[in-house]
């Protein structure tokens, strides 16, 4: 069990940036939880099934990938050595 | 100010994050001191990053090459992968949010979050779930340590205290205890210069900090972290605001065949067009752009050029173009280039762009903007940089612009 398939898609965020990397050839896009979602048939669908269910967008390619969340959002520096 | 009768915050530190990482992709590392360096076959410059076997015979982080292996002879170095740290960060980060709410990232190998009522009676137990869960999913080799406490500064003060693979737990009811085994330089924030300045004032001990006032350390410090700071270590739910965006850079060593003013001109182009998709990316504009060149035996020289409010590539590479032009004047033709860097600056939201009365610049930058826009697409669409504007030659070492530094942990799109 692994946080893939706790997750569902729709517990993400509409704004959560989702990288998908394909593990055939290493093409990286990157895609909003809105723009899966409005693909239809992810409603219920928890991540590990979405990303079965996604190919590779490189050309000639449509291998399998793998889906990982970005984090950015949360970065905050250390201000005067504080925490 | 709120005091906290229980443990709010954890702070969680991976264990020679580089170093383990490396350990857990390549079973021929396990067990076996490691160090992680900027390049293949580097040998004139520092172990970034080393594994727990490396740090029982004496080496450090940042440590010189030559020295290192002094200590260490059989210290097996690895060049650096920092697309493979930052997958391992985002899985990391994936495993840890499905158990507890993440707070702030503080660096690629630290974060913090805020413990929830129900977690705050047996925090170790939600330590050992963290844990738990990274070991199963992501790999043994992949360590923490961990700290609680009442606020963010005790919590990451206590993780440290309790590394490696700590799970060390701070409760307002036992301080200052744990306070009083420290030093001074334990405290994150005070450095060589801060203490000895402490020490000129009578203050060498934590005892002796901790009855400081908190005014006092304010004119200590000479700015309000140190008020901040006192408040921290006394148990209050204080902690700095976070500090905004304030510019874009990237910086580059150069190998030492490609220290020519051609090669070095060539390799800052690529940085400033790398900066400038970030901060697009991000939706800002910079009004100020800065190249700086270090050279070998002529020292540091920079040049800085105004930019009316842009993010496009066409107005900071003609903006580069110029610094080039007045620095060439300056620079001996034969001058070897060590380091180049650019940095933009002067930020101000993309969505408002304040248009200069001298300069009818509009509709020449919507068009710019327009062709950048259209590069950028198509660059995304073919998960590479197809287009460019003039030149694409990358320095050789690879990950050129994907550094990875305290507040910025790169995308996979930073290293095209």
């Amino acid at each position: 069990m692994n946080w893939k398939t706790d997750l569902k898609l729709s517990d993400l965020e509409p704004s959560t940036a989702i990288e998908i990397t394909c593990k055939r050839c290493g093409f990286t896009r990157y895609e909003l939880q809105a723009h899966i979602m409005d693909r239809g048939g992810f409603r219920h669908a928890y991540l590990d099934q979405v990303e079965s269910a996604l190919r590779c967008e490189g050309r000639f390619c449509s291998g399998r990938v793998r889906i990982s969340l970005i984090h950015d959002d949360k970065n905050e520096g250390f201000v005067g050595g504080m925490a | 100010m709120r005091r906290p009768a229980e443990i709010e915050r954890l702070y969680l530190d991976f264990d020679g994050f580089f170093a383990s990482v490396e350990q857990q992709v390549h079973p021929h590392l396990r067990g076996k001191p490691v160090g992680v360096v900027p390049f293949k076959d580097a040998t004139h410059t520092c172990v970034i990053a080393c594994s727990r076997e490396a740090k029982l015979r004496g080496v450090k982080n940042v440590m010189n090459i030559e020295e290192a292996r002094e200590l260490c002879p059989g210290i097996i170095l690895v060049p650096q992968s920092p697309d493979l740290y930052r997958r391992a960060h985002n899985s990391l980060l994936s495993e840890i949010s499905a158990v507890i709410p993440i707070d702030a990232v503080k660096s690629i190998d630290e974060l913090t979050c805020r413990v929830s009522p129900s977690d705050r009676g047996d925090p170790r137990a939600l330590g050992l779930r963290l844990k738990r869960r990274i070991a199963d999913n992501i790999g043994p080799f992949i360590t923490c340590s961990i700290g609680f406490a009442a606020n963010r500064q005790l919590a990451k003060m206590a993780c440290k205290a309790g590394k490696p693979d700590g799970n060390m737990v701070w409760h307002p009811n036992d301080m200052p205890g744990p306070l009083l085994k420290l030093t001074l330089r334990d405290i994150p924030g005070i450095g060589e210069r801060l203490e000895q300045r402490l020490a000129r004032f009578g203050i060498s001990t934590m005892a002796a900090l901790l009855a400081t006032q908190p005014k006092h350390m304010r004119k200590l410090w000479g700015n309000v972290t140190g008020e901040r700071l006192w408040y921290a270590l006394q148990g209050y739910d204080v902690q700095t605001p976070p500090s905004g965006r304030g510019m874009y850079g990237h910086g580059r060593v150069l190998p030492p065949d490609h220290r020519t003013l051609e090669h070095a001109k060539a390799a800052s182009r690529l940085l400033i067009v790398k900066a400038a998709r970030r901060m697009r990316r991000d939706g800002w504009n910079a009004g100020r752009v800065w190249l700086w060149l270090e050279s070998m035996g002529e020292g540091s020289r920079s040049s800085g050029a105004w930019l009316p409010a842009v993010h496009d590539d066409q107005a900071v590479l003609s903006a580069l173009e110029n610094m080039w032009t007045r620095l060439h004047k300056k620079l001996p033709r034969r001058a070897r280039i060590l380091r180049v860097g650019v940095t933009l600056l002067e930020l101000t939201p993309a969505t408002e762009r304040q248009l200069d009365i001298f300069l009818n610049d509009d509709l020449h930058r919507q068009k710019a903007e327009k062709a950048t826009n259209a590069i950028d697409a198509l660059n995304r669409k073919h998960g590479r940089t197809l287009v460019s504007i003039g030149p694409w030659t990358p320095p050789p070492g690879g990950y050129a612009g994907g550094k990875i530094s305290y507040t910025r942990i790169p995308r996979a799109e930073d290293f095209w």
